[in-house]
């Protein structure tokens, strides 16, 4: 694996200077005071940023005499991102940020990754909730199975693909060019390339990025 | 430095610092000192315990330093844990003689063999625990079983040499500073067994824990 030319296996400790990584799941030291966890993370990082990290801790509402355990998983992931935000990495990675959160509490998520995003902050998050990605993703990489099948921006993305709905099954001539299909109350859907869909000109319109994940993802589970 | 600040503040289990205090047990006049040593592995494993809980892994793994660096730290931390409780059985044995006497009907008398036998007890301990904790180190109580099965045996086997080995039992179970030459000898090995193992201990706990997934 390489990071800005780096291996990681030879550079761990100078690449991961550069990374911010939070996860889903932040359930280290629960018991310890957030303000001894900070004072640790900091004496590992020389271009920490006490100014950024007062200024991120007070945006977010969170309060250093507190433990993780007396915080709600929002709240986790926020000091999750404080902290990662505060040690001058150039970029953010985020596992699952926002699942298992309430709406409001992703919504308050995004739009925190969006005020981000204006600052110029890089962030590459994986998630399987794709409505997030709606909202505030420029460009999508698209895994399957530890393979990286697409890498565009999110509007070309969404544009490459058009989604036909059938009653009963995707006609014979259709067949072979369908990326993946999914069944209906009515019938069935199929996802076709738009330069086929066009080519054969299908009745079909623009699938938004969960019709599209969910018909690639059954083809591959096929 | 910095992983050892990490270790002490966010690791450390706090009966490390009451363990410390059973130092003090050399001062019983029938005891098997060298258990004192044990309390301390206890302490370690306590701290490993907390860790996984604690998901120390997950944590460090996203800190700026290597795999080889996690595993130096918690065995620096386990080094300096058990150097400072033998330091402090060694004040202990330097006081026991203001109680009247330094025998001990339980074993070794409280004299400077008991701190080469501490050696002994941790060298094993680390030789034992580190190696097959760090290959998995979601499972700590196997590799506690098996050090403190060793440790258990050589303390065993340490009470009974104090009876029936001759020099055992005529030169190194006795109050300082007689035999103090072939003390300090034997004190000189167990430290460098110490020494010796702790490093095999480290050189195989980072090439174990080089090939571990972390579950992040």
């Amino acid at each position: 694996m390489l990071f800005s030319g780096l291996s990681m296996a030879q550079h761990a400790a100078e690449i991961k200077q550069k990374i911010g990584f939070v996860s889903a799941g932040m359930t280290y030291y629960t018991g310890k005071k957030l303000k001894t966890i900070t004072d640790v993370t900091r004496s590992f990082y020389p271009a920490w940023d006490d100014g950024a990290y007062q200024k991120y801790m007070r945006r977010f509402g969170l309060d250093e005499s507190k433990t993780p355990a007396a915080l709600s998983n929002g709240m986790k992931i926020k000091y999750a991102l404080a902290l990662a935000l505060s040690h001058g990495g150039s970029l953010l990675l985020l596992d699952e940020p926002t699942s298992g959160l309430d709406p409001v509490s992703r919504e308050e998520l995004i739009e925190i990754f969006l005020s981000l995003r204006d600052e110029g902050k890089t962030i590459l998050f994986s998630t399987h909730i794709t409505s997030d990605l709606d909202k505030c993703a420029d460009r999508i990489l698209f895994l399957q199975k530890g393979k990286l099948t697409a890498d565009s921006a999110l509007n070309d993305f969404i544009g490459a693909y058009r989604l036909a709905a059938y009653t009963g099954s995707v006609p014979e001539a259709a067949a072979p060019c369908a990326l993946g299909t999914c069944r209906t109350k009515d019938g069935c859907t199929a996802l076709f390339r738009r330069e086929d869909a066009e080519r054969m000109a299908l009745d079909c319109r623009q699938p938004d990025l969960e019709e599209i994940m969910v018909h690639l993802e059954k083809e591959e589970a096929k | 430095m910095n992983l050892l600040k990490k270790e002490f503040r966010l690791c450390m289990h706090p009966t490390a610092p009451m363990m410390l205090a059973l130092s003090a047990l050399v001062l019983v006049p029938a005891y098997p000192y060298a258990i004192t040593c044990f309390y301390m592995t206890l302490a370690i494993f306590f701290t490993c315990l907390t860790s996984r809980e604690n998901h120390d892994a997950a944590y460090t793994a996203c800190l700026p330093v290597s795999r080889r660096d996690m595993v130096r730290g918690r065995m620096l931390l386990s080094c300096i844990l058990e150097l400072v409780q033998l330091l402090a059985c060694l004040g202990f044995v330097f006081l026991r003689p203001l109680t009247g006497s330094t025998e001990n009907s339980a074993g070794m008398d409280a004299n400077i063999a008991v701190i080469a036998e501490g050696l002994i007890v941790f060298a094993l301990f680390n030789v034992l625990f580190f190696p097959r904790w760090y290959k998995d180190i979601t499972k700590v109580g196997p590799p506690f079983i098996l050090a403190g099965a060793a440790v258990f045996l050589y303390i065993t086997l340490s009470i009974v040499s104090a009876f029936a080995v001759p020099f055992v039992r005529d030169v190194l179970d006795t109050p300082d500073p007689e035999h103090l030459t072939e003390k300090l000898i034997f004190l000189a090995c167990a430290g460098a067994l110490y020494a010796a193992l702790t490093l095999i201990s480290f050189r195989l706990s980072v090439r174990r824990f080089e090939r571990v997934d972390l579950q992040l």
